[in-house]
């Protein structure tokens, strides 16, 4: 899988979202074990220290956790996992009926969009 | 780590020298079998022929021992290959010394090729007698026989190869400082060590004469020289050779030490 | 104490200034990029790290030591230049590699090799100088060095190969290890770098981590480059 960064942006903020959706999405299962930093790392084609970095602040978050040795692990607490999928899924909407009203479509047309769309097409 | 410069630095040298002495030798071997076929006229003609080739190759086989020497030090320290000479893990004065033995073993080879070839050419009984009836005076008085003076001469010549060389160097390393005409100042600092170098030598074989009629009569008589003289220029040459060898290799040496600047 | 350190590093060559009074340090474990446009000094930076310069003053020290054989076994450098002899085989190069550096990894170079279709049979004097760099970049990337020097490594190579360089970089340098990076391709290499260095004129223009650089500016380092060095 190819992976484009947006070199506007600090790099590892962009991992921490990449891997967040990898979380959230189920790709990451929860209390599954995570790649190490450097398999990450070449998977992503970026520098370990900043994928270290990033791993850093998903921990803050708390979305995974470190077993002493052992390496990483997607966090077992699925409340925290449904709450950042939440989030996720909201900015996402709000993008979306953004960009409709930018191109003149109301929020009403929108709906309507989605529907006639989504139900054809599936999720993509 | 010397060991292993030394071996490249010798196979890029000997790549080609060897064919030239390869050459010689066959040709002083062709040398011996046509001038030994009597009465022949085209035999006599070939065997001038192939004696001239065999000349000609074993010059060729001096001249690309200084050259390819030369050729080498420039190439592996100062032009693309020095990025990675400079970058192994192995001193300056290393890198120099494995230049400096890769000249040594390739004159005393060279001699040593010559010597062999004149041999094979010339070697006869009559012919040793005449180098004898010229050489023996000296022979005797020395308790050294002829083929001992050949020898002494052949250092003499061995060591005047190495000075040659060395001198290059320290010309290639010295020009090579500047940041300028690197090349032409390499040549012209060569060339005017070895002028002044030979000068002071002949300033030391005339103030040696000073003491010494013998060896005087080698510089100021046209006739037939004093094979006496000869011997003892030759003692003294090989003193005086070894003491430049050794300060030229000094001097290249300090002077690398110093670091390089490649282009 | 400091990979690299260069110390009021000046270098002249005749009248004309080089380097100015370069103070800069260079940590462990990081990828840097030395980015500046040609003829600014990056080169010559370079050069005086690895002993193929002489400073007009100043001073480099790698690993607190001024460059010579302890700083020429940790460090492994890729030139510019093609600096092979010309009439070796490939499998020949390779074992002079293994002679000198005892951190030389042959398995690696050997599989590395297979990945870039390199013959081992082949001389230098057949390849084109583009297979010459690939053949220098893994002969590089096959050290366990501490430190990486990596002058225009993506220079003239077609974007498919870029793509494999810049893997093998990543995938290659020793853990813990440092890489600097000269480059004036910035775009094609941003995204793996943890510093960035800035040189113009012989000068250090700005040194930053690249992504606190990013955030500041709101921008790509390409472009921040391109806004200060606008032409």
């Amino acid at each position: 899988m190819e992976y484009n960064f947006d070199n506007e942006r600090p790099i590892y903020i962009q991992l921490v979202e990449l891997i967040r959706i990898k979380i959230v999405s189920g790709e990451f299962q929860r209390g599954q074990k995570i790649p190490s930093v450097r398999e990450l790392a070449f998977m992503m084609k970026v520098n370990p220290n900043t994928m270290q970095k990033a791993l850093v602040e998903l921990e803050d978050e708390k979305l995974i956790y470190t077993e002493r040795t052992n390496g990483k692990y997607v966090t077992e607490d699925e409340k925290l996992i449904e709450k950042v999928k939440d989030e996720l899924a909201k900015e996402k909407v709000k993008n979306y009926i953004n960009s409709m009203n930018s191109i003149g479509i109301s929020f009403d047309e929108a709906v309507k969009y989605l529907q006639e769309l989504g139900g054809k097409n599936g999720i993509s | 780590m010397l060991g292993k410069l030394l071996k490249y630095d010798l196979k890029f040298v000997y790549k080609v020298v060897v064919v030239f002495y390869i050459l010689a030798f066959i040709f002083s071997l062709l040398t011996r079998l046509f001038f030994s076929i009597e009465n022949s006229l085209l035999f006599t003609v070939l065997g001038q022929i192939v004696n001239g080739a065999m000349i000609s190759m074993l010059i060729s086989s001096l001249i690309n021992s200084l050259m390819r020497s030369w050729v080498r030090l420039i190439n592996n320290v100062y032009k693309d290959e020095s990025y990675l000479t400079h970058t192994l893990p192995v001193e300056k004065k290393t890198i120099y010394l494995s230049k400096v033995l890769t000249a040594i073993i390739c004159s005393f080879t060279t001699v040593v090729v010559a010597l062999l070839c004149v041999f094979i050419s010339y070697y006869s009984k009559e012919n040793m007698d005449v180098l004898k009836t010229f050489l023996k005076l000296t022979a005797e008085s020395y308790d050294i026989t002829v083929i001992g003076l050949l020898f002494t001469i052949s250092i003499v010549i061995f060591l005047e190869i190495l000075f040659i060389i060395l001198i290059g160097y320290v010309g290639i390393i010295v020009g090579h400082q500047s940041n300028k005409n690197k090349m032409l100042k390499s040549v012209i600092l060569g060339i005017g060590l070895y002028l002044a170098t030979s000068t002071l030598t002949l300033g030391i074989v005339y103030i040696i004469g000073l003491f010494n009629e013998k060896v005087m009569n080698v510089i100021n008589t046209t006739e037939i020289v004093n094979a006496d003289a000869i011997k003892y220029v030759m003692i003294a040459g090989i003193a005086i050779y070894v003491i430049y060898n050794i300060i030229y290799y000094i001097i290249g040496k300090k002077q690398l030490e110093k670091g390089v600047n490649v282009d | 104490m400091e990979l690299v350190e260069c110390k009021n590093l000046c270098k002249k060559f005749d009248e004309k200034q080089i380097l100015e009074n370069i103070n800069l340090t260079i940590p462990k474990g990081k990828i840097i990029g030395l980015l500046g446009k040609n003829g600014t000094g990056k080169t010559t930076l370079i050069k005086l790290i690895n002993d193929l310069l002489t400073p007009t003053s100043g001073e480099v020290l790698i690993n607190g030591n001024k460059p010579g054989v302890e700083s020429k076994k940790i460090i492994s450098y890729l030139p510019e230049r093609t600096y092979l002899e010309k009439n070796m085989k490939v499998s020949q190069v390779i074992t002079f590699f293994e002679e000198f550096y005892d951190n030389f990894n042959k398995e690696r170079a050997i599989k590395l090799l297979k990945d870039l279709n390199l013959e081992l049979d082949q001389k230098i004097s057949q390849m084109s100088k583009g297979m010459q760099e690939k053949l220098q970049l893994i002969l590089v990337m096959s050290r366990d060095a501490e430190l990486y020097i990596l002058d225009e490594p993506l220079g003239g190579v077609d974007p498919a190969t870029r793509d494999y360089i810049l893997d093998t970089i990543l995938t290659n340098f020793n853990d813990g290890a440092s890489v600097i990076i000269s480059t004036h391709l910035i775009a094609d290499i941003e995204r793996i770098l943890d510093e960035v260095i800035f040189i113009d004129n012989g000068k250090i223009y700005l040194t930053s981590p690249a992504d606190e650089l990013r955030s500041k500016e709101n921008a790509s380092i390409d472009e921040i480059f391109r806004r200060c060095f606008k032409c």
